[in-house]
């Protein structure tokens, strides 16, 4: 108890006096983790779209591989990108193995089946009425396909939020790929929050570790509560 | 009087189901209020369905002469038309832009900029006339009686507020031929004689309406022709005072019932 305790004042020390190392893990979590949603989030939604509302053969397959995405876990995700941007993989050559870019990638990769599932989920939520009354009301294709979309935009913002939750609280890939590097002046390069706390675990300074832990959960209940926010006014 | 609909030999089949039409003629004449009756899964619902062009017949064919259809195409011929449905399907926004939405389908780019410029103006008190747009859907809603609801969100309605707004909605198009859907299924009595008057009002300026309905007291109030339907085909037609005159058809009084046959 008194260890939780003095994780939350020590939490509060380093986030009071704007502690460099601390500015800087997060700083690296926020870029990778917003750039990864920033790519993934355009690409689910139109995956989501084709998936959801489109008819083709092999959709219903494509559905059941995006659901079964939704739960790989990170470290396979990491091994995978890993092997193929190691010096010897088929992309090595452009020599990403252990920057913010691999971070970016993996976590990208990560991310887009669960952004894309739970989009999916909304869109087929969608009563198909809707989409008949967009049609009497003399919607083309186009606008009757928005239509829909617009009616599942509280769980696309779900799915932003699942996704970035998702992205900025995984170890195993970043890891993997990222390789956990701080410069010499004690500035993160590839060190997130969630790395950061194993190597304080390590090291056996769990207090650290808590207060780091409470900064990243900081992050993710304040992106929360706007959305909820947005959720409640419902004018848009 | 001329025709602004003519449906000839109409089938269609659900797939895996049974034939829900089975070779349907009508003739809506320009103008005129027809209304469509006839028993729980006679086919009205499907019929409707056809006729906007939701779902293509399996044969036979409808042939639309709207006065105004711009260039003959689709979806030309289908924003001639707006349908209400059975059970009120709002958008989930508010009232305003639920009875909007078929007016911006229509509006280009630039218009409907500036009408989200003029809300946003407004927003910051500046003072901005209403564009057409906006005055049209302030019409639909005093039209069904619903003025201060624009605001309101949609979720947040009574079922015959929400079934005046569908109805709002559709009238703020304009449409040549409105198809209503037992419109005023599950409402109470002042919200059917509301809806009532104002699918009258909608008639006198013009518009043609097609109602499927069950009630006949409702039919023999709006309606100048009605069809019966039975089972996927229309097994009599006619003006309605001669429909339900007594002792009327063996088909019809099965229907009515002995007792509404005057
Ligand atoms: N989406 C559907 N898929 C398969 N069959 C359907 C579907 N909708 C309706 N049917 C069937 O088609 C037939 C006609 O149904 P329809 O809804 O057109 O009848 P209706 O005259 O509108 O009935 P009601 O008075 O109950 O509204 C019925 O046998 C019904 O079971
Ligand atoms: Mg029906």
């Amino acid at each position: 108890m008194s260890s939780l305790v003095s994780a939350f004042s020590q939490a509060f020390s380093m986030i009071a006096r704007l502690d460099p190392y601390l500015l800087s893990v997060v700083g690296v979590s926020l870029r990778v983790s917003g750039m990864a949603l920033l790519i993934s989030v355009p690409i689910s939604a139109v995956f989501a779209s084709l998936l959801g509302l489109g008819r083709f053969p092999g959709r219903n397959l494509l559905r059941t591989l995006v659901y079964t995405g939704m739960g790989v876990p990170s470290v396979i995700v990491g091994l995978v990108v890993l092997l193929l941007l190691s010096r010897s993989g088929p992309f090595g050559g452009l020599g990403l193995l252990w920057t913010p870019t691999a971070m970016v990638i993996s976590q990208c990769v990560l991310v887009t089946p669960l952004i894309t599932g739970v989009m999916l989920s909304a869109l087929v939520a969608v009563d198909q009425a809707v989409s008949e009354a967009a049609h009497s009301l003399g919607a083309s294709r186009l606008q009757r396909v928005w239509t829909v979309i617009r009616e599942a935009r509280f769980g696309f913002l779900t799915a932003v939020l699942a996704g970035f939750g998702r992205a900025i609280s995984e170890v195993g890939s970043v890891l993997l790929v990222g390789g956990n590097i701080v410069f010499p002046g004690g500035v993160s390069y590839t060190r997130t929050l969630t790395t950061a706390i194993v190597v304080e675990t390590r090291k056996g300074r769990f207090e650290a570790a808590l207060a780091l832990g409470i900064v990243l959960i900081a992050i993710v209940l304040s992106l929360n509560l706007l959305a909820g926010r947005l959720q409640r006014r419902g004018s848009w | 009087m001329s025709v602004i609909l003519s449906v000839h030999g109409l089938r269609f089949a659900y797939p895996r189901g049974p034939e829900a039409l089975r070779g349907v003629d009508l003739e809506i004449r320009a103008g005129e209020v027809f209304a469509v009756i006839g028993p729980n899964g006679a086919g009205k619902t499907t019929l409707f369905r056809v006729l906007t062009m939701f779902y293509r017949p399996s044969a036979g064919e409808v042939e639309y002469r709207f006065r105004t259809a711009s260039d003959g195409s689709e979806l030309g011929l289908r924003r001639r038309m707006a349908m209400v449905f059975q059970d009120p399907v709002l958008l989930n926004a508010s009232v305003w832009e639920n009875v909007a939405y078929g007016l911006f389908l229509r509006e280009p780019l630039p218009g409907r900029l500036r009408v989200r410029l003029g809300h946003l103006a407004r927003r910051l008190r500046l003072a901005v006339p209403p564009s057409k747009l906006e005055a049209r859907v302030e019409r639909a809603l005093e039209e069904v009686g619903l003025s201060g609801f624009a605001g309101k969100h949609a979720r947040a309605l009574s079922r015959g507020e929400a079934q005046r707004v569908a109805l709002a909605r559709a009238l703020a198009v304009e449409p040549e031929l409105l198809l209503l859907d037992e419109p005023t299924a599950n409402l109470d009595p002042p919200n059917v004689l509301l809806i009532e008057e104002v699918i009258r009002r909608a008639n006198r300026r013009g518009a043609t309406v097609l109602l499927a309905s069950h009630n006949i007291g409702q039919v023999r109030r709006l309606a100048d022709r009605a069809a019966l339907l039975v089972e996927g085909r229309i097994v009599e037609s006619g003006p309605v005072e001669e429909l339900f005159r007594a002792p009327g058809s063996g088909s019809i009084r099965e229907f009515v019932g002995e007792e509404l046959l005057t």
